[in-house]
């Protein structure tokens, strides 16, 4: 939306009728205090619907209504002439209007308001909307609207730069990207999952026994979701609290005169610090993963190992005792049968059997030397003995039965070797793999009590610092106490916010236990179609939640890079740092927007000048400004920024450095500004040096003299065009 | 013919039922989320990390405690040549080693007639049921120490506290 006019009636120090024409760019409105910009500027705010509630009541110029008779009215009225975008042939004009009447004892007595519309069609045609505000939120969404005027410097820093950061820059941020769009589908998913997952429950309440369960599970959970709700209730008010207390301790270390001795002790602070966190990595106490993983399970397995070993041995033992006289037994069984003469026999294997053989082809008996013809009786008995020893050999291999059937004892001997060799040397050092463990953390932990100890020495200095800045006793202590007792209330709020998390913590995890409960007994009662649609609901809300994030980042980049472009642009040449914004998670889980203005290596800009200040906010609004009319896709209309003395803490060189630069940027801009006029005897110039700055249009803004300050019905403002 | 350890792998001890939700639920991890259930005490990544915990602490004190009718008591069928199977990763070690522990203790601890067992008058599965019956009362008697001491407590225990447990289970 591009305002064209604005006509003002009788509105406060614009006596009669004013009108005032703007340029689709860069428009600027100069005047010295208490001349009317400010007025205007409230008029402007009137007709847009963002004055104050209890600034509205005496809009009526003094002038006007000092000229009527007791039972006569007048009209004050502001009208925007406004079109959708620059060059529109289509018109509209938004009026607001209120009647005043001069009452019997001279006293003013005022109408409702009148908010009306008038529609311009390209024919000419003219159509009177009664309805003005939802004309107004049609070309001029108040979303829009809310974050486009700013009235004087401190009004910039909506997004309140010192790091704590704010919702409007979420907001804004949202208007600008699809993230909004995508919410609105993540809650719809959101409501049909809580559909599903309601349907699901009423399901499930078939059965009487499992109802009376399902229905404590229900209570119990729904107990413990109040719970959880208030907790972070609890939990965001902290860290609310906890962010306005670093602000201000922040605030207080600020104003330490010695600050090279500050961040000397700041530098010390952080490095031990660092020394703390490594030492923490140093600590382990993952003692039941090392129960298992480094077999400290083990540790009095020593005498049971000795023990298996000795029952083993002397088992192995005991079966070969068993086999060895089982074998003896057969034998002696067999001696038996072979003694049946009356003279004690050579053991039937002797002589042996290739040796009989060789005898009885030679037909000779080689034990005593005689000759031993075929048929003789010699040679028939040494055929006897050796078919006797023939059967022998056959006979003690089939007969002799086993005495065990199985080998348990001997397999187990490989496994037992493959034991030891895996952990003996485990067993004896995990004593003292337990003590050294235990030495290791005793030191880091004594060591970051050590450094510890340091860091609040060190703090304690560092308070004595903040607490002499140079000022008097009495106010030396009262400082240095207030700043304790701020440093004290912080690390409270941090117990607490711990506190708060880890009760969140456990009641999400006996709600996940319950839910889990609950989705059981859905599951018994047939209710898997339901539960499976909520699962894929529930995915999807999360996946479409992902997305919106990642968008949400995306702009965040890009409105960094475009502020900090915007940011150079107006400090050119001076010292400046960078602006920093980023997404961060509260605590809450809720998401915020930080902007921080840091120095190029990262760290946070101490204590800059308010101009500075004022650029880096300046920066970002016409940032978000810019990359709203650069939205690629979609025609966006580009909406005004009006500013009522913004820049007041610049200098004039980097006044119209800034016009310049901001005459650059797309977009109508309303600037009212006190920079360029002088006033030389009770008359107000403009000076030369705003020749320099190029605009669409320029108007000089000035009381008719003379004029009594007493005595409002003299204040009437003209307008001149420059 | 499978080994003897072997066999006494195919086996999932079973333990007392009324340990499954004061000691196993609420002290093992099982696929719930690490962190949450950290803080709430459960170190355990598995059932079977604690029944072997009570078991050696049984083993350790040298209580055994008979396990009640089969009724009252239950198993999470897991068979012992499964356990930490697929922990091969380079944070886990393999936990063949505790299985071997696990057996050599019952082993020793069981009286079984191991000659007449390879002789075959005695079979061999109702050697490794005895075996295995070892492993169950001392993890029962283990078991019961644990929650007499975790109900001593007012705390929720730590990992501290269930070192302490087994450090200090030496008779």
């Amino acid at each position: 939306m591009i305002i064209n006019k604005v006509a003002l009636k009788n509105y406060q120090c614009y006596y009669g009728e004013t009108e005032i024409v703007f340029g689709k760019d860069l428009n600027i409105l100069l005047g010295a205090n208490g001349e009317g910009k400010t007025k205007l500027f409230e008029a402007i705010m009137w007709v847009l619907d963002l004055l104050n509630k209890n600034q509205e009541h005496s809009v009526a110029s003094e002038k006007a209504f000092d000229e009527l008779e007791v039972g006569q009215s007048g009209t004050t009225s502001v009208a925007l002439h406004v079109t959708r975008e620059a060059g529109d042939r289509e018109n509209y004009i938004i009026i607001k209007e209120k009647v005043f009447f001069k009452k019997p004892d001279g006293g003013i007595r005022y109408s409702d308001v009148e908010y009306k519309a008038v529609h311009e069609t390209l024919a000419g045609e003219r159509n009177f909307i009664s309805d003005g505000k939802s004309t107004l939120n049609d070309l001029f969404p108040y979303e829009y609207r809310q974050y486009s005027n700013f009235e004087g410097e401190d009004a910039l820093d909506i997004f309140d730069t010192s790091g704590g950061g704010d919702d409007s820059l979420v907001n804004l941020i949202n208007l600008f990207s699809n993230a909004e769009k995508i919410e609105k589908y993540s809650k719809i998913f959101e409501e049909i999952y809580l559909k599903a997952k309601d349907a699901e429950e009423k399901a499930s309440k078939s059965n009487s026994k499992i109802e009376r369960e399902y229905k404590s599970l229900l209570s119990e959970r729904d107990s413990k979701l109040i719970a959880i709700r208030q907790k972070r209730e609890l939990q965001s008010e902290t860290q609310k609290e906890l962010t306005n207390l670093s602000k201000r301790i922040s605030d207080f270390e600020k104003i330490v005169d010695n600050n090279e001795e500050f961040n000397t002790l700041n530098e010390m602070i952080k490095s031990r610090e660092d020394k703390i966190k490594k030492q923490d990595l140093n600590i382990s106490t993952e003692y039941v993963d090392f129960l298992f993983d480094r077999k400290w399970i083990l540790m009095n397995f020593r005498e049971v190992l000795e023990g298996f070993n000795k029952k083993y041995d002397a088992l192995e033992k005991d079966r070969r005792d068993a086999e060895r006289a089982h074998i003896q037994k057969q034998a002696a069984a067999k001696a038996l049968v072979i003694a049946s003469h009356d003279f004690t026999s050579l053991a039937v294997n002797v002589p042996d059997r290739a040796t009989m053989q060789e005898m009885l082809d030679e037909e000779v008996c080689k034990v005593c030397s005689r000759r031993a013809e075929k048929g003789s009786e010699a040679y028939e008995f040494m055929k006897s003995k050796l078919e006797a020893l023939v059967k022998d050999i056959e006979q003690t291999e089939e007969d002799i039965p086993e005495l065990f059937k199985f080998n348990y004892l001997a397999e187990l001997r490989n496994e037992r070797v493959l034991f030891e060799e895996r952990v003996t040397s485990d067993i004896d050092s995990t004593v003292d793999d337990i003590k050294r463990q235990f030495t290791l953390n005793t030191s880091a932990a004594s060591e970051i009590k050590t450094l510890q100890d340091e860091i609040d020495d060190l703090v304690a200095k560092k308070s004595e610092l903040v607490g002499g800045k140079g000022k008097s006793e009495d106010s030396y202590t009262s400082i240095l106490a207030d700043y304790m007792s701020k440093l004290k209330q912080r690390s409270a709020k941090e117990d607490y916010l711990k506190l708060y998390t880890s009760d969140i913590e456990k009641l999400k995890f006996d709600i996940d236990d319950l839910e889990s409960k609950i989705e059981r007994i859905n599951a018994l009662t047939g209710n898997e179609f339901l539960s499976l649609s909520k699962k894929i609901l529930h995915s999807l809300s999360q996946t479409f939640e992902k997305v919106k994030n990642e968008e949400f980042d995306e702009i965040l980049k890009d409105l960094e890079n475009r502020s900090n472009k915007i940011f150079d642009e107006i400090n050119v040449e001076s010292f400046r740092g960078k602006i920093k914004i980023e997404r961060y998670k509260l605590v809450s889980g809720r998401y915020s927007v930080g902007v921080e203005h840091v120095l190029n290596n990262g760290e946070r800009f101490m204590d800059p000048n308010k101009s500075l200040k004022t650029s880096v906010n300046i920066a970002i609004i016409m940032a978000v400004s810019e990359m709203a009319q650069s939205k690629e896709g979609e025609s966006f209309n580009s909406y005004p920024l009006i500013f009522d003395a913004p820049i007041s803490s610049f200098d004039k060189d980097k006044s119209s450095q800034f016009l310049n630069m901001l005459k650059s940027i797309p977009g109508q801009k309303i600037i009212m500004l006190k920079d360029f006029v002088s006033k030389e005897n009770g008359v107000v110039k403009v000076m030369e040096e705003f020749n320099s700055v190029s605009c669409d249009s320029s108007y000089l803004l000035s009381l008719k003299r003379p004029f009594n300050r007493e005595d409002l019905t003299t204040m009437e403002t003209q307008v001149r065009k420059l | 013919m499978s080994s003897l350890f072997r066999m006494f792998g195919t086996k999932s001890p079973a333990y007392n039922k009324k340990y499954k939700e004061t000691l196993f639920e609420r002290f093992t991890i099982q696929g719930g989320s690490t962190e949450k259930k950290r803080s709430h005490g459960a170190f355990f990544e598995t059932n079977y990390e604690f029944l072997l915990y009570g078991f050696f602490i049984g083993l350790y004190q040298n209580n055994r405690l008979e396990l009640p009718v089969k009724s009252e008591q239950t198993s999470f069928r897991h068979e012992i040549e499964n356990w930490g199977s697929k922990r091969h990763t380079d944070l886990r070690r393999d936990f063949k080693y505790v299985q071997f522990a696990l057996f050599e203790a019952a082993f020793l601890n069981t009286d079984i007639d191991w000659l007449r067992v390879e002789c075959g008058d005695v079979s061999i599965d109702s050697a490794v049921t005895k075996l295995i019956t070892t492993v169950e009362e001392y993890a029962n008697a283990g078991f019961e120490y644990i929650l007499e001491k975790v109900e001593e407590r007012t705390s929720t225990p730590d990992e501290m506290f269930f070192l302490r447990l087994i450090t200090q289970a030496k008779k």
